[in-house]
């Protein structure tokens, strides 16, 4: 009987562990500085219907830097980098965010300067706006 | 009761085991299905931004010497430079770092890769070429790292469309 007990912690902590994943991580192009980066562009994701776009934009502006965002690939008006995103969703009794990943980019040639991801299941989720506000400062840090 | 616990044991070594396959960096060696234009130098070849090589399922990851062996591999096979080398004397520097590698399981396993590449004229260290390069490679069985392999493939037919000497 207590090796069964024992056997179903060890199940549990299992489940649990799995439930609880999460990661947190980025990178950037050796000798970058984003400290220099004060404007960007967000390029809204084709299949994107929730405005994480615009969620990006607003969490850049409210560090005190210039954020825009739109369809287009190419930005209307100079700037320091473009911003790309992509999501990923899952269903536990709600729609939640499981992934974020986001890239900063140069403005030309649109070669990768920074990424930044986030991923985090159901037990641990944040919503949209508390993943993009960790990714970026992962990747401004 | 110890016999359920070794069973639990076998079947998450048995899953895990079948989420994993070695990695061997000829399986990233890149097949030139289009012309390519033969240029008669040489190339060093660096790569950074890679991790230490993981065929893990959900932790992708390729080592930088892995992704640079493919690399010099691919493009002496394909012929676009005489020879790439690691280091010594070349007329031109190509320089990859390893952007991101993510996964996607959509039915299938999608692996997909972002690597900057830039490709300089040793002499004046002018900047012939600049991009970074996205791929993906689906796979009924595992990621595997074709996304690589692809990756290589599309950045050699690029350098060639430079007509380089």
């Amino acid at each position: 009987m207590k090796q069964m007990a024992q056997c179903s912690l060890v199940v549990l902590v299992l489940l649990l562990a799995a439930g609880c994943a999460q990661t947190l991580e980025a990178t950037k192009l050796p000798g970058a500085d984003l400290s220099k980066l004060k404007s960007f562009y967000v390029q809204k994701l084709p299949a994107d219907e929730r405005g994480i776009e615009q969620l990006i934009a607003r969490r850049l502006t409210a560090r005190g830097l210039t954020a825009t965002s739109g369809a287009s690939d190419t930005s209307p008006s100079p700037v320091d980098a473009i911003v790309t995103y992509q999501d990923k969703w899952m269903w536990d009794l709600t729609m939640y965010m499981l992934e974020l990943s986001i890239q900063l980019r140069h403005p030309q040639n649109h070669t990768v300067l920074a990424t930044g991801h986030s991923m985090r299941t159901s037990v641990v989720r944040k919503d949209p706006e508390g993943m993009v506000e960790e990714v970026l400062t992962e990747m401004f840090k | 009761m110890r016999r359920v616990g070794v069973h639990l044991l076998l079947v998450g070594t048995v899953i895990c085991g079948g989420c994993s396959s070695p990695l061997r960096p000829e399986a990233m060696i890149a097949e030139s299905h289009q012309p390519i234009h033969k240029s008669p130098s040489a190339v060093v070849v660096s790569v950074t931004g890679g991790q230490a090589t993981s065929a893990l399922v959900g932790s992708e990851q390729l080592a930088d010497e892995d992704f640079a062996f493919a690399l010099r591999y691919s493009i002496e096979r394909s012929g676009l430079f005489a020879e790439a080398l690691k280091e010594g004397p070349a007329k031109y520097q190509l320089q990859a770092w390893i952007a991101r590698i993510y996964r996607q399981f959509n039915a299938n396993w999608i692996v997909w890769m972002e690597v900057n590449y830039t490709l300089t004229r040793t002499v004046d260290q002018h900047v012939l070429w600049q991009k970074a390069v996205l791929s993906n490679y689906k796979s009924m069985v595992g990621p595997g790292f074709g996304a690589a392999r692809e990756n290589i493939a599309q950045a050699i037919q690029e350098i060639s469309q430079l007509r380089l000497e």
